[in-house]
């Protein structure tokens, strides 16, 4: 394998001091036009890069690092494509660091990004101890998306999902619907006052079910986040008694595990409606035909880049954008079967 | 260790502990961290352990970048055109599972949009210098690839690249046309179009062009030459399905469509469902959506997480010092599923 070359080879290639090399590198005074044409010729020549760990011990990388945990949730697409579109003619790199799904993977992945050296980092609501953000934010600036931490430190972006959780509950609750399930991440995901979306959506559907006197019917699921693991917890369900009429799914990814579990164990075809929360493309397929909360996920993608560039401007006081939420009523919601009117 | 802790009430938060707040901490010479760091020889055991203690206390990361100029990054970079492609998603999946529990961190780098020609996202790669790259572009040219493996082991995904200087791991694209082409025409199908993308050109190497290329072939050798009808559209399920919905407006007489991949079947179905026109649909991949009984999209199954793995198996073995290249193919099956019938009568 051909060693790189480096800037003696470049000098050497074009007859010049190291020194000189480094200043048409470093666009300094003092260079003639003729030493310029001549360094970057031999540049060109050997192919020759500027090493960004040399440039990094300067301090002058230009990238954006992103930590996504659930690789394969076309939710967290939408925010890259956002991060991309915010970022196109900066001069910006995005890098992403993927991350498995526990605490531990989360701290690891963003801490890999800050070993390399980014100049700001968005995480995608890990489950990361917000007092360990707050120390990193004082090295490199962090955008939050999703969870809702009011930090002084660092920044986030997220949904309104109070208002979000609202617009579906109340749907269903105006389609008749009472025995509403909920089907959400573990425990540790949804911990009480965690300020992680699916925290915030569980403890909106359990006010709205006391509020409605619904806590004798209400009922969690708990899952893990793919579509198989959301199916398997929906199926076994449907084989015991006195299974809901309605299910309010924490992602849209759970809502299409709960309709493949009603599609292959469900007690008879439509019987029972499904609702999901982020509105991903499949979900607006007539095949599937989702109903379903968009957030802006391309929208807060594009926050999150911009909060970053606002920090490496001097930006010193934390900011917190909120998108607001919109309710896509489709087929997968519909009056509980012997209920045909719209209940009040 | 009290030298320790009155260090720890003056330093200073929001910067990076050094190797020389580790040394003072610990009240030993730079020289004695930087041996505990490499693990050299001659380091007592309690040395060691006070030591490794202060770099835990002051929360030391030996940076990446140092560790770039002496050698190893420990970093695989994948360049990815299409990160909604859940494609490469399951081939991610098995990157990341062949990565997990070792010390190597997986970095991604998007290809600019627009230009989909991700040399770029691969040069910002090998600028961050991970240790190896998996190109999963189909458009990026091979002599670039060439070069930038002289520096960094490479791995091609997808294309049938025959490189001396890098690695490759594909599909059987030729076995997999034929099983999706001999199905349709099993059911009886023979005016079958093939909706692919716009760039797919079929002197190339890719994965799309040798579809495109074995879609005609079986056209032609089933005598239906005269019924080829190739429908290009751009990336994605909207694009997909206003190319098949302009085709079924406009009369062209088709009962099945063969699509290069499965995000432009899906397209095609939401075309069939909108326009009511029943058309047989098989894709190629098998996504995960793809089972969904919503769907039930037929398609040739690729084994991407294996690939994605094996990608990675390539990588170590060039680290660890193989030179010549190895290219290898994966076998694709047919999954049957709803989204194809019996051909119409009439």
């Amino acid at each position: 394998m051909r060693r790189a070359a480096n800037i003696s080879d470049v000098a050497r290639e074009a007859g010049v001091s190291r020194a000189a090399v480094s200043k048409v590198i470093r666009d300094a005074y003092g260079v003639s036009d003729q030493m310029r044409v001549r360094v970057n010729d031999a540049i060109e020549r050997l192919d020759y890069r500027p090493r960004v760990a040399a440039r990094a011990m300067r301090g002058t990388t230009s990238t954006i690092g992103i930590e996504l945990p659930d690789i394969g949730n076309p939710f967290f697409d939408k925010i890259i494509d956002g991060a991309a579109a915010a970022r196109e003619g900066t001069g910006f790199q995005l890098i992403i660091a993927p991350a498995g799904r526990d605490v531990e993977e989360g701290r690891r992945a963003i801490t890999a990004l800050s070993d390399r050296q980014v100049d700001g980092i968005i995480a995608i609501s890990p489950l990361v101890a917000t007092e360990w953000l707050e120390s990193l934010a004082q090295r490199v600036p962090i955008v939050m998306v999703g969870r809702h931490d009011n930090s002084l430190a660092y920044d986030t972006v997220t949904g309104d999902d109070i208002e979000g959780t609202r617009l579906v509950m109340d749907h269903l609750h105006r389609l008749g619907h009472r025995k509403i399930a909920h089907l959400t991440r573990s425990a540790e995901v949804t911990a009480f006052g965690s300020g992680t979306p699916h925290a915030v959506r569980l403890e909106e559907y359990e006010r709205f079910m006391s509020q409605h006197g619904l806590e004798g019917v209400s009922r969690v699921i708990r899952s893990g986040p793919t579509e198989d693991e959301s199916r398997g917890a929906v199926a076994e369900i449907l084989t015991g008694p006195d299974f809901p009429t309605a299910i309010f799914a924490g992602n849209d990814a759970m809502a299409l595990g709960a309709l493949r579990a009603l599609a292959t164990n469900g007690p008879s075809d439509a019987s029972v409606s499904v609702a999901g929360y982020d509105n991903i493309t499949i979900a607006g397929h007539p095949a599937v035909s989702l109903t379903s909360v968009d957030q802006s996920g391309f929208a807060m993608g594009e926050h999150a880049v911009e909060l970053l560039l606002s920090r490496l401007a001097g930006r010193t006081e934390a900011l917190h954008i909120t998108t607001a939420p919109r309710l896509y009523p489709r087929n997968s919601t519909r009056p509980p079967a012997g209920n045909s009117s719209e209940g009040v | 260790m009290s030298g320790a802790n009155l260090y720890t009430m003056t330093f200073v938060p929001g910067r990076n502990a050094t190797i020389e707040d580790v040394a003072a901490a610990a009240g030993v010479s730079r020289a004695a961290v930087s041996k505990v760091l490499r693990n050299a020889y001659g380091v007592s055991d309690s040395m060691r352990e006070r030591v490794t203690a202060t770099m835990t206390e002051l929360d030391y990361r030996p940076r990446i970048a140092a560790r770039a100029m002496r050698g190893r990054t420990y970093t695989i970079g994948i360049e990815i055109p299409d990160l909604g492609n859940q494609f490469f998603t399951r081939m991610l999946t098995g990157v990341m599972g062949a990565l997990a529990g070792t010390i190597y961190q997986v970095v991604i780098a998007p290809a600019e949009e627009g230009s989909r020609l991700g040399l770029r996202a691969i040069e910002a790669l090998v600028d961050r210098q991970v240790d190896g790259v998996v190109a999963v572009s189909p458009r990026v040219s091979s002599e670039a690839l060439d070069r930038i493996a002289t520096q960094t082991p490479v791995v091609m995904f997808g294309r049938h690249d025959h490189s001396d200087a890098y690695d490759s791991i594909a599909g059987d694209d030729v076995a997999g046309t034929r099983m999706a082409m001999d199905h349709l025409l099993n059911l009886g199908h023979t005016r079958i179009a093939h909706l692919t993308l716009e760039e797919a050109e079929e002197e190339t190497q890719s994965a799309h062009g040798i579809r495109l290329r074995e879609y005609r072939a079986a056209m032609t050798e089933a005598g239906l030459a005269d019924q080829i009808v190739v429908l290009r559209t751009d990336e994605g399920q909207d694009a997909a399905n206003s190319a098949v919905r302009t085709a079924i407006e406009g009369g062209t007489p088709i009962t099945a469509v063969f699509a290069a991949h499965d995000e432009l079947a899906i397209g095609a179905l939401r075309a069939t469902a909108e326009t009511g026109r029943q058309l047989s649909i098989v894709g190629y991949d098998d996504v995960p959506i793809a089972s969904h009984p919503a769907l039930g999209l037929t398609t040739v199954h690729q084994p991407g997480s294996e690939m994605g793995l094996r990608a990675i198996q390539l990588l170590m073995e060039r680290l660890q010092g193989r030179t010549e290249a190895v290219h290898e193919i994966f076998t694709p099956e047919l999954r049957v599923r709803t989204s194809t019938r019996s051909a119409p009568t009439s």
